[in-house]
């Protein structure tokens, strides 16, 4: 804490009678305007003549010394805010602890759980941002499937990114999509019910269809609305309730969701998968954020990077179908039959939240088994992670590698693949 | 953030805690969290201390969600009550676990509380008071300037940047102001009691209105504050 600047506070003064609080003080200022000082004074942020005026009406005026001198000593209570950072994890212990004392009756289920926890965390990195760092710049990369690619936006950009995929998952739900056609961030509530769909409540028409299909486009379309709004901190507050109500409605809904289906334009993915998608989406972003801001930021907690982790890995065989169909992989080398074991590459993902995966290579319909293993790959989660974000490209992934080349190269390509804007 | 959560927020959230919703916790938490963790570390000193106090703060929350009257003031300052009270108990605990214990050291560990107290109250009413005030402050004491570099800086007259500094300074000066009664009892006992579910009881309820006055001050204070800054 550091002293407060001035010297002591000032003794409680006599008090003559005789002086007229309206009297006009020593410099010529009256009681009103030196009473109006006292805050100004007890700061040491007035002229050495204020000073002085303030100091000798203070022996004449009690009323004024006792509020000095309680003023002075509230100027000792100021101090500099304390940096201390709240320990992200701290979250999921305070809220363990709490849900082991009194079991929730609507709890979150696990799979929506790590997207619980990291828009926290990232919700807690952006909370003590200054302006200047929402419009820090930030390079997005991923691999587009055949080279890496890369695009600038800022901080704000980011969270309005975010904002905007998550609004695929948001609908299905039962949320608004933040990108439907009239229905501007604030949900529907800002046009009245009657209201055609030709009035947008975005500056501008933009959205001609109903509904902006795919991460990239809606991005787009939302760094498009307006781009200065983009590079503000609003971005946050659209997503932070956007993510609360999302988690909120997945909860209510638990048992019934097993079915729901999240359409991200090109694919889709089980809205349980969607959760987990959108989870890893969010901590690459806050790295990309931390990274900007240069403030530190660490991985997941390990049962929930295990899940992460789960859903890339379980992403691979259709993503190395389509590759083949999409001409960039070699085509199988046998057809095998769905059901039957096929040819099988064993990842073994090593630290917290590790584990043993076996990828069928032959077709997605196909059985992994270990004794069909042909190639085995070792790499750390979280260089795992870094590839299928697209971050690391798939040639330079530090993996162990043993056994077939080409299918080793299939599957390190693949997971790279997974990345995207 | 730092703003109090509107009446209605605040009587939603009770009610989904008290329906017994994991998510609404989650987001008590994100709301909160930063303000109990600091206000902890303030009276304790000790970043381990004060995350068990934040434990136990949430705790106390999740399991007695009644315990907060919305009529007696917003969850916030409900909030920063409840953390001070449960800090100040594990302050008074930490110090009398150092051996014997004469009345004068108790005395001792009294005011050392009671210090503690006022920091934290202090902190509250800072982070509470309207952003024109913090600002005026700020510039006044951190970066020393005077009153009317203050005024310059911020846009406005000297009268009013007098008038700030003053009135900040009133709001802050508040937090000296002790609570009449003795210490109150501790809800430390009531956080970590190990009756899961048992919300509502006589001891929640009391200790709901025992709080809210543990902060009557910092209470009308912000009150004040805040009826300011609607005004501007």
């Amino acid at each position: 804490m550091p002293a407060a600047p001035g010297g002591e506070p000032p003794a409680p003064p006599p008090t003559p009678a005789g002086y007229g609080h309206g009297a006009p003080g020593p410099g010529g200022l009256d009681h009103k305007v030196l009473k109006s000082l006292l805050g100004a004074w007890a700061l040491a942020a007035c002229s050495a003549e204020e000073t002085a005026a303030v100091e000798a009406h203070l022996t004449d005026c009690a009323t004024c010394a006792e509020e000095a001198l309680r003023l002075r000593d509230a100027v000792g209570l100021l101090h500099a805010e304390d940096s201390l950072d709240l320990d992200p994890m701290l979250r999921t212990r305070v809220l363990e602890g709490c849900l082991v004392r009194r079991p929730p009756r609507i709890p979150v289920p696990d799979w929506a759980a790590p997207y619980d926890a990291e828009t926290a965390r990232l919700d807690a990195l952006l909370r003590d941002m200054a302006d200047a760092e929402w419009r820090a710049p930030v390079r997005l990369r991923w691999f587009d499937g055949e080279r890496e690619a890369e695009r600038d936006t800022t901080v704000a950009g980011v969270i309005g990114h975010l904002f905007a995929v998550d609004g695929l998952v948001a609908p299905v739900l039962g949320l608004p999509d933040p990108l439907r056609h009239g229905e501007g961030p604030g949900g529907p509530a800002r046009r009245s019910p009657g209201e055609a769909r030709g009035a947008a409540a975005f500056p501008g028409e933009i959205f001609p269809g109903d509904v902006v299909q795919g991460p990239v486009a809606r991005t787009e379309a939302f760094w498009a609305l307006d781009p200065g709004e983009h590079h503000t901190a609003a971005a946050r507050e659209l997503w932070r309730d956007q993510g609360h109500a999302m988690i909120r409605h997945v909860s209510f809904a638990e048992g019934d969701t097993a079915d729901f289906r999240v359409s991200y334009g090109e694919f889709d993915l089980p809205l349980h998968d969607a959760f987990l998608d959108r989870a890893f989406e969010c901590w690459m972003h806050a790295e990309d954020i931390a990274d900007a801001v240069d403030y530190p930021y660490g991985p997941p907690a390990a049962g929930h990077l295990n899940l992460l982790v789960d859903l890339a890995a379980r992403q691979l065989p259709g993503t190395i179908a389509g590759r083949r169909r999409a001409g960039l992989a070699p085509p199988p080398r046998k057809l095998a039959a769905a059901g039957a074991p096929g040819r099988t590459l064993h990842l073994e993902v090593e630290g917290s939240g590790g584990g043993h995966w076996y990828i069928p290579l032959d077709s997605p319909g196909a059985d992994a088994s270990p004794e069909e293993e042909v190639a085995h790959v070792a790499l750390d989660g979280l260089e795992f992670c870094q590839l299928a974000a697209g971050h690391v490209p798939p040639q330079d992934a530090a993996a162990g590698q043993d056994g077939d080349r080409e299918a080793i190269r299939d599957v390190l390509f693949a997971a790279a693949s997974l990345s995207r804007l | 953030m730092a703003n109090d959560t509107s009446p209605r927020w605040d009587r939603k959230m009770q009610q989904r805690l008290a329906r017994g919703e994991a998510a609404a916790l989650g987001e008590l938490y994100d709301r909160f969290a930063s303000l109990v963790h600091s206000l902890a570390h303030r009276v304790l000193d000790d970043d381990e201390a004060a995350d068990a106090a934040t434990r136990e703060v949430f705790s106390y929350v999740w399991e007695n969600p009644h315990a907060f009257d919305p009529r007696e003031g917003p969850m916030r300052s409900w909030i920063a009550a409840l953390t001070q009270r449960i800090a100040t108990g594990r302050l008074r605990r930490r110090q009398r676990g150092h051996g014997p214990y004469s009345p004068e050291q108790a005395e001792l560990v009294e005011e050392k509380v009671r210090a503690a107290s006022t920091a934290a109250r202090a902190d509250y009413i800072v982070t509470s008071m309207p952003a024109s005030l913090r600002a005026a402050l700020e510039l006044a004491y951190f970066q020393r300037r005077d009153y009317r570099q203050t005024a310059e800086r911020l846009g406005v007259t000297e009268d009013e940047a007098r008038r700030r500094l003053r009135l900040g300074l009133q709001l802050l000066s508040s937090a000296m102001t002790q609570p009449t009664a003795p210490p109150p009892p501790e809800v430390d006992g009531a956080g970590s009691s190990d009756g899961a579910g048992s919300s509502g009881g006589g001891a929640g309820s009391s200790g709901g209105v025992g709080l809210s006055h543990g902060l009557g001050s910092a209470h009308g204070g912000v009150g004040t504050a805040h009826g300011l800054e609607r005004r501007q």
